[in-house]
C-alpha cells in the first residue's frame, strides 16, 4: 500500500477511469427483456407444448382492447369506431387476426335459406329492437366472448403472430387507437401488452430508483461523517461498481430484466459498506493521532481493515453466489453481477479509497467526538444486560418465534403471475381487472387433440369436455369445435329437426360444413380451433383469474376431465408458463438457500478454523430465513420471481453482522478473559458499527418503495425486515449463545 | 392575358390527355378480360392450397359458368378428396339483389340455400375470390396507365385500377402484344402489396369465339401467407347450356 500511495496513485486512478469509460462504452449493447418465459427451457413442459401449438395454430397470444363507456356500449358511435379500429388493426404487421363483435356471425335458417350474416351491422334506434339485439348477442355463444354481460364494455381480440415483437406491435396498436378517437375509454390487456408495460416500467424504475437511492445514500453518509470526503469516496466506489457491473452485463450479452433493476440498489446498499468502515477508521485515526499525515493514515487504515473487510466481502459474495443455483437465468445472472460489483467495490475500497484520501489536505479542525450517549448506545447497553442476565430466555424467545414462523411457512404461496406486478389504479391494472372480470381473462389454455378430430365420436367427447369445463370456477370463456358446429347447425336445420343444435352425424358432414363455412370467407374463425388439414383440434379455455393458484387448479381439473383420452396431445398455454416458472422459483429458492448457507458455513469454518463457528455463525441466518418466510406466509406476501432472491441476499449481507460480532468478541475476550465483559464491550463498540452498517442497507433498499412494481416494493420491505432480523440475531442470539456455550473457537487461545 | 390563355390551353390539353389515357386504360383492361372465356364454359381443375405455414390440401373440382338472362350462375362440384366428393355449389349473381348460394351436401343429402356477402365468397377452399372471375367492369372504376414493364419475359402494360368502394387499389399487368391479363396485384391503402394473382399458359377455348383461358392461376395472399395453385386440366365450351344443370336436387327430404 505504501508503494501504491507513493508511486502509483495516479496510474491507479487513470486505470480505473479508463476501465469505467470502457464499461460505459458497452452500455449501448444493453437491452431490456421483460419476459421471463424466455428463460424457461424450450424443450420441456409448457414451453415445448406451446411451440407445438404455435406450429399448428399460429400465434397463441391474445391482445385485448376493451372499449368501455358509462352508458350502453351497443350504440352507433361505438360500432362505427369498432369497425374503423378493426380495419386499421387488421392491417398491422404482427396481427394474425383481429376479431370483435362485428365479426360474430349470426347463423340462422329463415324461409329455407341459411343466413350467414354479421350479428350486428347497424344499431337499432328503437329501444325494443335494441333489446332484441342485446338478447341475440347474449344468446350467441361466440358473441358472448366479445361483450360484457352488463353491456358496459366490448372487446376487440387480436391474435398476435409469433414473429411480431411487443415493442413494435403495441406502439402500433396504440397509434391506431390514438388516430381513431371516440368517446369510449380503451384499455389494453394481454400478456404482450403487460410485457411491453413492464419494459417501460423497468426503464422508469432504473431512472427513478437509482437517483432516489443515491440521494438517500448521500444524506445518510453526510449525517454519519459530517464531511464531504465521507460522502464522495463511498459514493465514487458505488458509482464505479454500478458502472462496472452494467458494463460486464453488456459484455456478457445479458438482458436487463425486472430482477436486474435490483442490481444498482443492491450495490448502493452493500458496496459502500467497506469504504464506510475505512472512512470511519480514518476519522478515528485523525482523532487519536492528529500528528499523522494523510498518507500515513491511508496506509494504516488499509492495513488494519484489510482482513475484516475481505472476510465480510467474501461472505457477502458467497451469499450472492447462492443465486447461481437458480434455474431462472436472470436470478443466477444477478448473483454473478452482484458478486462482480461487490468484488470490485472491495478492491476499490482497499486500493482507491486510501489513494484518494492522500489527495486531501488534513482538516484544520478534527471532528469532535460526540460524548453524549445516543439512543442506540442505550439500546445496546440494554441488550448487553439481557444477554448477560437472561441468556436462556433470549434463546428461548428466538426459538419460540422460529416455531411460530414454521407455521407461517405452510401459508406461503407462490405467485409468478405478471398481472400482479402492477399497483394501484393505473390504466394497466384497470385493464387487467376489466379483462379478467368482464371478459373471462386474456390468458388462454389450449387442450390439443390429434387424429380423427372430425369424427362424431371425437366431437361428442369434446362436447362433454366443454360442458364440464364450462362449470369450472376458474374457466372464463370456452371456445370449442363442438360449440362451433352446434352454432352452425342453427343455419342448417329448423328447431324442429333432429340436427338442430346437434353435432355433425358423420365425419363427411363435418368436413363439408367446414368447407362451406370457409367458402363464406370465415376461415379465420375456424382456424382458431381446427387446423388446416383437420388433423388437430383444440378447446381454448381462458383463465378468469391470472393467479398461479387459479392456473394450477384449472390445469388439474382439465387433466382430470381429459384423463385417459387417447387423442389428447397436451394441455398448454401462455398463461401456464407461470406455473413452470413457479416450480423453478421454488426449486431455485431452496437450492440457493442451501448453497448460500453451505458457502457461509465453509467460509466461517475457515475464518475461525472451527466447524462449530460455521454452525453457530449460520444459526442467525437460519432463524432469520424462518422469520422471513413465516412472516410472508402470515401477511400473505407471495413468493415470486423477485422475492425468491431474498434469502441469498439476506444471507450475503446479514452474515457480516455475525462476523463483526464474533471477530470483536474474540479480541475483547483475549483482553478481559470474561465473556460478559467481552460481550458488553463488543456490543458497545462494534455493535454500534453493525447497527450503522445495517441502517445503510435499510436506506439503500428503502428506495425500492418508489418502484412501479409490486414485487420490488415488497422486496424492499422484506429486505429491511430480514436484515433487521439478522441484525437482532447478531446482537442478541449470538451473544446469548456465546454466553451459554463459551465456544472454543472464540476463547481457546486464552484457555 | 396571353399567359392566361396559354395556361388555360395547357390545362385543357393536359386534362384531355389524362381523360384519353383513362379511357384507353379502361379499354385495354376490358379487352383483356373480354378475351377470357368466362361464360358458358366448364373447367376441370386440380387445386393445391397452402396455408401460411406451408400445409397443403389438394382438391379436384369442376367449375361451370353460365349466363341466363340477367342471372349469372357458377356451378362448382368437388370430385376429390373423398370426404367432400359430390359436394355441389351453385352461386347465382343478380345485377340488382343479393346473391344466393345453394349447396348440396352429400353427407346430409340436403340442399342448403345460403345468403352471404358475395364479396367474401371464395372458390371453395381457396384464396380465389369468386368475384375474380367477373367479366363485367364496374363503371365507377378508375383506370390509369402506369409504366410498361416485363413480367415473366412478357412485355406488359401496367394499369392502376381504383374502385370507389375499396380503400386500396389494384395494378393489372396486360400483355401488350396479345392483350392478355397476366397478373393482378392488390395493394392496401398504404400502398403495400398484399396479394398477387398470376395467370399464365393461356389456351384458346374451342368453339368460344377466340376466347382464352389461363391453364395456370396462382393466387397469393401476402398478408396471411396463404396461396392457391390452380391448374386447369380441361376447358370445354358449353354450346348448349341447360338451366336444369344448375339446379341442385336433394336426395333426402
Amino acid at each position: 500500500m505504501n508503494t501504491l500511495v507513493k508511486k502509483y496513485r495516479f496510474s491507479l486512478i487513470i486505470g480505473i477511469i479508463a476501465l469505467a469509460l470502457l464499461s460505459v462504452s458497452q452500455f449501448s449493447k444493453l437491452t431490456i427483456n421483460p419476459s421471463f418465459d424466455d428463460y424457461i427451457p424450450t424443450n420441456v413442459g409448457n414451453r415445448a407444448y406451446l411451440n407445438q401449438l404455435d406450429s399448428i395454430f399460429g400465434g397463441s397470444e391474445k391482445i385485448m382492447l376493451i372499449l368501455t363507456k358509462d352508458s350502453n356500449i351497443i350504440n352507433q358511435q361505438t360500432y362505427d369506431r369498432m369497425v374503423r379500429l378493426s380495419e386499421e388493426l387488421q392491417k398491422l404487421d404482427g396481427v394474425e387476426n383481429c376479431l370483435s363483435l362485428i365479426d360474430v356471425i349470426d347463423i340462422k335458417l329463415e324461409d329455407g335459406i341459411t343466413e350467414l350474416a354479421p350479428i350486428i351491422d347497424k344499431i337499432p334506434t328503437e329501444p325494443k329492437a335494441l333489446k332484441e339485439l342485446k338478447q341475440k348477442i347474449r344468446s350467441n355463444k361466440i358473441g358472448q366472448r366479445f361483450v360484457a354481460s352488463d353491456f358496459s364494455a366490448t372487446a376487440i381480440i387480436i391474435t398476435k403472430s409469433n414473429e411480431s415483437e411487443d415493442g413494435v406491435l403495441i406502439p402500433a396498436i396504440q397509434e391506431v387507437i390514438e388516430q381513431t378517437p371516440g368517446q369510449e375509454k380503451i384499455y389494453i390487456g394481454g400478456l404482450s401488452y403487460i410485457r411491453h408495460a413492464i419494459k417501460s416500467y423497468i426503464k422508469k424504475d432504473l431512472f427513478t430508483l437509482l437517483p432516489a437511492a443515491l440521494i438517500l445514500m448521500v444524506f445518510m453518509l453526510y449525517f454519519s461523517f459530517r464531511e464531504w470526503k465521507g460522502v464522495l469516496l463511498p459514493f465514487a466506489i458505488v458509482i464505479l461498481s454500478i458502472l462496472f457491473s452494467f458494463g460486464f452485463m453488456a459484455l456478457m450479452g445479458w438482458g436487463i430484466s425486472l430482477i436486474s433493476v435490483l442490481l444498482p440498489i443492491m450495490l448502493i446498499a452493500i458496496a459502500n459498506d467497506y469504504s464506510i468502515h475505512l472512512i470511519n477508521a480514518y476519522q478515528e485515526k485523525l482523532a487519536v493521532s492528529p500528528q499523522l499525515s494523510m498518507k500515513a493514515i491511508a496506509v494504516e487504515i488499509s492495513r488494519e481493515l484489510r482482513k475484516p473487510i475481505v472476510i465480510t466481502a467474501l461472505t457477502t459474495i458467497g451469499g450472492m453466489l447462492g443465486l447461481l443455483s437458480h434455474q431462472m437465468k436472470p436470478a443466477a445472472q444477478l448473483g454473478v453481477l452482484a458478486s462482480v460489483g461487490i468484488g470490485l467495490a472491495l478492491l476499490m475500497s482497499l486500493l482507491l479509497v486510501p489513494v484518494l484520501l492522500t489527495f486531501y489536505q488534513k482538516p484544520n479542525t478534527i471532528p469532535a467526538e460526540n460524548k453524549k450517549p445516543l439512543l442506540i448506545d442505550k439500546i445496546l447497553n440494554r441488550f448487553a444486560f439481557w444477554v448477560a442476565s437472561y441468556p436462556k430466555s433470549v434463546i428461548a424467545s428466538f426459538l419460540g418465534i422460529a416455531l411460530i414462523s414454521i407455521a407461517g411457512l405452510f401459508l406461503l404461496k407462490v405467485d409468478t403471475n405478471v398481472e400482479s406486478y402492477f399497483i394501484g389504479k393505473s390504466d394497466i391494472r384497470q385493464g387487467i381487472e376489466l379483462v379478467n372480470e368482464k371478459f373471462g381473462g386474456s390468458q388462454y389454455i389450449s387442450l390439443l387433440f390429434e387424429g380423427d378430430v372430425l369424427s362424431p365420436e371425437t366431437l361428442t367427447r369434446l362436447e362433454n369436455y366443454t360442458k364440464q369445463i364450462e362449470q369450472l370456477p376458474e374457466a372464463g370463456h370456452v371456445i370449442s369445435p363442438s360449440t362451433f358446429f352446434k352454432e352452425l347447425s342453427k343455419g342448417m336445420y329448423t328447431p324442429e329437426e333432429v340436427g338442430y343444435l346437434a353435432l355433425p352425424a358423420s365425419k363427411a358432414e363435418a368436413e363439408q360444413s367446414l368447407e362451406i363455412f370457409t367458402m363464406g370467407g370465415y376461415e379465420d374463425q375456424i382456424a382458431q380451433f381446427i387446423d388446416y388439414n383437420y388433423e388437430h383440434t383444440r378447446i381454448l379455455v381462458s383463465l378468469n383469474d391470472g393467479s398461479n393458484q387459479a392456473g394450477k387448479s384449472l390445469l388439474k381439473s382439465l387433466h382430470q376431465i381429459t384423463q385417459n383420452d387417447p387423442q389428447l396431445v397436451c394441455i398448454a398455454g401462455p398463461g401456464l408458463s407461470k406455473i413452470q416458472i413457479a416450480d423453478m422459483v421454488i426449486e431455485g429458492q431452496v437450492a440457493s438457500l442451501l448453497l448460500a448457507l453451505a458457502i457461509i458455513f465453509v467460509l466461517l469454518s475457515i475464518i475461525f478454523k472451527s466447524f462449530a463457528a460455521g454452525a453457530k455463525g449460520s444459526l442467525p441466518l437460519v432463524v432469520s430465513t424462518l422469520y422471513l418466510f413465516g412472516m410472508m406466509g402470515f401477511v400473505n406476501i407471495h413468493l415470486d420471481i423477485v422475492t425468491a432472491l431474498l434469502s441469498s441476499i439476506m444471507i450475503g449481507v446479514g452474515i457480516d453482522y455475525t462476523i463483526h460480532f464474533l471477530w470483536r468478541y474474540k479480541t475483547e475476550y483475549a483482553v478481559s478473559h470474561n465473556s460478559k465483559i467481552a460481550i458488553t464491550q463488543t456490543l458497545k463498540t462494534t455493535g454500534k458499527g453493525i447497527v450503522f452498517n445495517a441502517f445503510s442497507v435499510f436506506v439503500g433498499f428503502s428506495a425500492l418503495i418508489f418502484s412501479s412494481f409490486a414485487p420490488l416494493r415488497f422486496f424492499g420491505l422484506l429486505v429491511v425486515i430480514s436484515i433487521f432480523s439478522c441484525l437482532i440475531s447478531a446482537l442478541l442470539l449470538i451473544p446469548a449463545l456465546t454466553t451459554i456455550t463459551k465456544p472454543k473457537f472464540l476463547e481457546s487461545n486464552v484457555n | 392575358m396571353k399567359k392566361i390563355i396559354i395556361l388555360l390551353c395547357l390545362t385543357f390539353s393536359l386534362f384531355s390527355a389524362s381523360a384519353t389515357d383513362t379511357m384507353e386504360a379502361k379499354k385495354l383492361f376490358e379487352h383483356s378480360t373480354q378475351k377470357l372465356s368466362l361464360q358458358n364454359i366448364r373447367l376441370v381443375l386440380d387445386l393445391e392450397t397452402f396455408d401460411g405455414k406451408g400445409n397443403c390440401k389438394t382438391k379436384e373440382l369442376t367449375v361451370s359458368y353460365a349466363q341466363f338472362d340477367d342471372e349469372r350462375k357458377v356451378l362448382i362440384e368437388l370430385l376429390a378428396p373423398e370426404n367432400v366428393m359430390g359436394t355441389k355449389i351453385v352461386t347465382t349473381d343478380y345485377p340488382d339483389k343479393k346473391g344466393i348460394i345453394e349447396i348440396y351436401m352429400p353427407a346430409t343429402g340436403r340442399v342448403q340455400k345460403i345468403r352471404a356477402n358475395q364479396r367474401n365468397l371464395k372458390i371453395i377452399g381457396t384464396e380465389i375470390p369468386i368475384e375474380q372471375f367477373k367479366s363485367a367492369i364496374d363503371k365507377d372504376f378508375e383506370f390509369t396507365f402506369l409504366e410498361k414493364t416485363d413480367l415473366n419475359d412478357t412485355h406488359c402494360q401496367k394499369i392502376k385500377i381504383q374502385s370507389p368502394e375499396e380503400k386500396g387499389y389494384r395494378i393489372a399487368f396486360v400483355s401488350i402484344d396479345k392483350e392478355q391479363l397476366m397478373s393482378i396485384e392488390q395493394y392496401d391503402i398504404k400502398g403495400k402489396l398484399v396479394g398477387v394473382t398470376e395467370f399464365s399458359n393461356y389456351i384458346e377455348v374451342a368453339n368460344s369465339n377466340a376466347k382464352f383461358f389461363p391453364q395456370m392461376i396462382l393466387v397469393k395472399n401476402l398478408k396471411s401467407g396463404k396461396s392457391s395453385d390452380l391448374k386447369v386440366r380441361q376447358v370445354n365450351h358449353l354450346s348448349q347450356v341447360n338451366s336444369d344443370d344448375f339446379i341442385l336436387t336433394p336426395t333426402q327430404s
